[in-house]
């Protein structure tokens, strides 16, 4: 690859900053040329979440992967609820056009009036519900349909539930991602968190505690509805773990109104809220050099 | 009530906006008078748009739709057991020099009456018109020249009867043969035979008699005594003739042809001419669907997997040659391969829209092939010979169930070329194929209180119903229900025990649900009819942890059960 060198000299330490900025273009450029799609982004579906993608928003052809919490339960509902939610609007997003959306629900859980009031198309929605995946031949099934979705330029996104899967699947799934356009949004464990990543993006969800609320006795009593959906909001802290072309580790708190399924940035309260007293000062990776040298 | 009366029926007293109930009785009393033959006409008229075959008594609480069809069964009854119906059929019969005479070029026209006693039903000329073509294509059995009369809303079928009466003895025979093919099939119908087709239409649609046989060279004998719509003249043209006084054939047939030109145009010379036979009349043949199959019967038993599906390769490239030239998809095919001393291995495969693409049906097949339980590998990599004990004798390729493929236009601007419906239907396909028809499903919302059953999931591929894709409305309810509903719920332990909320839940595996914040009760109730009634109070609980859980309390069990997770 030949690099522009003009770009590799900087004329003071002012243009570091614009210097990695088009250092990252140039490695996208290259990641991308195989890539089916133009270039353009589509929204996540929330504002917060798009300044920290790479191109304020999700490109397509990629494979985006949402961690839970790690939960010492076997039951994986502890916060699952927020990866499933922002994982559905990312591929709702991807599905404006008309796109048809699979989704991959294998414990059978899957809801779609829920997703319906969300602003998912149902007439547009593939449900597949392969058999609980015990056995080996139906999990390559499961995993099979999946790429094989990835693959039909006709499907705007792949959503769904995908377990323990071997690393090898993973990059199955980017590679034919890139080749159709598509969109994979996989919702996975929390220890499916260290394994390798072939993905673009992989957000990590962590548990934030319940806001406080002032007593109400409407909503202790549940009469006042508008004072239920006004109350029905939770906090999850999303931090950026890898971003293909941005800056990975960047830490977001947003606020998901389970009522009207509305997602926006958690406003800081200053009376409830515990904040950092000392901010940022500089980018961790120059400064452990700096120690170690 | 009645909404419309045929003449003859209005004879017998029965007017529009009558009672169905009052109209019975009418036409019960006019079937008792003898020597009168009109109301076995209406008995048929009326019977011929409903056959029905309930023998519940009419009563005047019943369902309009309901009394229609009671009325309709008994009008059949009475048209049955009347002297003056038995004397109308068996009149041909008597007569077997007008049988002889007519056993060379004949039509035989069947049709519904013009005055029929109907409900107040909506037209649904699509139905009317697929069950027309259904009794086309049954009528094959009876001759082999079957078609429709070729108007927008036909409502009578042709058959060419020429030279097919000695094959029942006589015409009478044959009028009977079809008669009795039709009540089996649950409708009286009308029948007539003569020379030509606008004779036989008149004969049928206005003939006092049920059947009617025209003799052989009487030309316009037979209508004489009809009236003038009988000529399947425009209703515009019966008319103006009747504003002239001109109301049966034998009046027309009075005035000189060129003024009837002069005066109506072509139309009436056209029909006259037709009815005479100078002018030639052709109707719509109706075929029987063809049946695409192809089969090899192989000279050796073969072992070899590859050279199995080269087979069954060609068989299918053969069916596609058949279906594209006749215009096809298929959307079902049925794969056999017989094999010695043991079972054949039948493939069915199924596809979500029509194909002549044999590639795409050979990948369908192999996929299946891959998974047909008799011949799963063992271990992964290793594929199981597929004729390892038994090898194959014989392929059998068919199509069970096609369809006419339809030419759409692409719209230049309007339509995003990224929504590549083939390949969607591709992927449908090997999906169904793969993972099973009932596996790949669309979800249809429908009424229900109860979150199980407020949607259902439909399968994508079912070659017997075709569904349109329907814009669905949207849920009242804005995320009012969690994105997954656990399934089946998990049991809860309250801690304390207590028929209200309590403050903290144990799970199975005893981990320790602390509740913040709570919203509710949700009541539902409901499901009695599919047996036991469904007895809940959801709540959504905030827990200390952050999470917002929906929890119900199943009021018939008392117990606690965690449902989801908003």
């Amino acid at each position: 690859m030949k690099v522009n060198s003009a770009n590799l000299a900087p004329s003071d330490a002012s243009d570091k900053h614009q210097l990695l900025e088009n250092l990252r273009q140039q490695i996208q450029t290259v990641t991308s040329a195989g890539r089916a799609s133009d270039g353009t982004t589509f929204s996540s579906g929330c504002q917060a979440i798009d300044r920290l993608l790479p191109g304020g928003g999700y490109s397509r052809g990629i494979v985006t992967q949402w961690f839970n919490p790690p939960s010492h339960h076997r039951n994986h509902l502890a916060s699952g609820y927020a990866a499933e939610l922002l994982s559905l609007m990312a591929a709702r997003q991807a599905c404006c056009d008309g796109q048809a959306m699979v989704v991959i629900d294998p414990d059978h859980a899957f809801n779609p009036p829920a997703a319906a009031a969300l602003g998912v198309e149902l007439s547009s929605l593939i449900v597949l519900r392969p058999d609980i995946p015990n056995h080996q031949h139906k999990s390559s099934d499961l995993m099979w349909a999946i790429d094989q979705s990835l693959r039909c330029s006709a499907v705007g996104a792949v959503w769904g539930m995908v377990g323990d899967a071997d690393p090898r699947w993973l990059r199955r799934f980017q590679l034919s991602a890139e080749q159709s356009g598509v969109v994979g949004c996989f919702v996975r464990p929390g220890r499916s968190a260290n394994q390798p990543s072939w993905s673009e993006v992989d957000w990590q969800i962590k548990r934030i505690g319940p806001p406080q609320r002032q007593s109400s006795t409407a909503t202790q009593n549940g009469t006042g509805q508008n004072a239920a959906r006004r109350d029905s909001y939770r906090r999850v802290q999303l931090n950026l773990l890898r971003a293909t072309g941005g800056r990975a580790g960047q830490d977001i708190t947003i606020q998901i109104n389970t009522i009207t399924g509305s997602v926006q940035e958690a406003r800081v309260d200053h009376a409830t809220s515990s904040l950092h007293l000392a901010t940022q000062l500089a980018h961790p990776a120059p400064g452990s050099r700096a120690a170690t040298a | 009530m009645v909404c419309a009366a045929s003449p003859l029926a209005q004879r017998a007293g029965v007017r529009t906006g009558m009672p169905l109930s009052e109209a019975e009785t009418l036409l019960t009393r006019h079937s008792s008078q003898p020597n009168h033959s009109d109301h076995a006409q209406t008995a048929t008229q009326t019977s011929t748009s409903s056959a029905v075959e309930t023998k519940e008594p009419l009563s005047s609480r019943q369902h309009p739709r309901q009394q229609s069809k009671t009325l309709a069964r008994k009008l059949n009854e009475l048209s049955e057991d009347s002297p003056s119906s038995k004397g109308s059929k068996a009149s041909p019969a008597s007569n077997p020099q007008r049988v002889s005479n007519t056993t060379h070029d004949s039509k035989i026209t069947s049709s519904p009456p013009p005055g029929e006693i109907t409900g107040s039903f909506a037209a649904d000329f699509q139905a009317d018109h697929a069950t027309l073509m259904q009794l086309a294509v049954s009528c094959q059995i009876l001759a082999p020249i079957v078609g429709l009369e070729t108007i927008e809303h036909p409502s009578s079928l042709f058959l060419d009867v020429t030279n097919l009466a000695p094959l029942y003895k006589t015409e009478t025979r044959l009028i009977q043969k079809v008669s009795e093919h039709f009540r089996s099939a649950g409708y009286l119908v009308r029948i007539a035979i003569a020379d030509t087709l606008s004779v036989a239409w008149g004969l049928a649609h206005y003939a006092p008699d049920n059947n009617s046989i025209a003799p052989a060279k009487s030309e316009l004998d037979p209508l004489r005594g009809l009236p003038t719509q009988s000529l399947r003249l425009s209703p515009k043209t019966c008319d103006t003739l009747q504003q002239l006084g001109v109301t049966q054939v034998h009046q027309l047939l009075r005035l000189p042809r060129a003024s009837l030109t002069a005066r109506f145009g072509r139309e009436i010379n056209l029909r006259l001419n037709q009815a005479t036979g100078a002018t030639r009349e052709v109707f719509e043949v109706i075929h029987t669907p063809a049946e695409y199959s192809a089969e090899k019967i192989l000279e050796w038993p073969v072992k070899d997997t590859a050279t199995t599906m080269v087979i069954v390769q060609r068989l299918i490239e053969e069916v596609c040659q058949q279906l594209t030239a006749d215009a096809c998809g298929a959307l079902q095919w049925h794969i056999r391969l017989a094999r010695q001393q043991t079972t054949p291995i039948r493939l069915e495969i199924k596809l979500f829209q029509p194909t002549t693409t044999a590639e795409h049906v050979m990948q369908l097949a192999e996929m299946q092939l891959e998974n047909h339980p008799e011949l799963r590998p063992l271990s992964p990599g290793k594929r199981k010979h597929l004729s390892r004990q038994s090898p194959v004798v014989e392929v059998h390729v068919g199509v069970t169930n096609c369809v006419q493929l339809a030419e759409r236009q692409r719209k230049l601007f309007d339509e995003d070329p990224s929504l590549n419906r083939t390949a969607l239907a591709q992927l449908i396909n090997r999906l169904s194929s793969r993972l099973g028809q009932d596996q790949v499903t669309r979800p249809v919302l429908q009424s229900g209180a109860q979150p199980e059953f407020s949607f259902r999931l439909k399968p994508l591929v079912d070659p017997t119903k075709r569904h349109a894709k329907t814009r669905q409305k949207k849920s009242h309810y804005v995320m009012a229900r969690p994105l997954r509903l656990l399934n089946p719920a998990i049991g809860l332990l309250p801690c304390p025990a207590s028929q209200t909320l309590p403050a903290t839940f144990q799970k199975p595996d005893h981990s320790v649900i602390r509740i913040v914040h709570h919203w509710g009760p949700e009541r539902i109730e409901t499901g009695w009819w599919r047996g036991e009634t469904v007895c809940r109070d959801y709540w959504r609980i905030e827990t200390e942890h952050g999470s917002q859980l929906w929890v119900y309390r199943d009021r018939r069990s008392r117990k606690w059960f965690l449902h989801g997770e908003f």
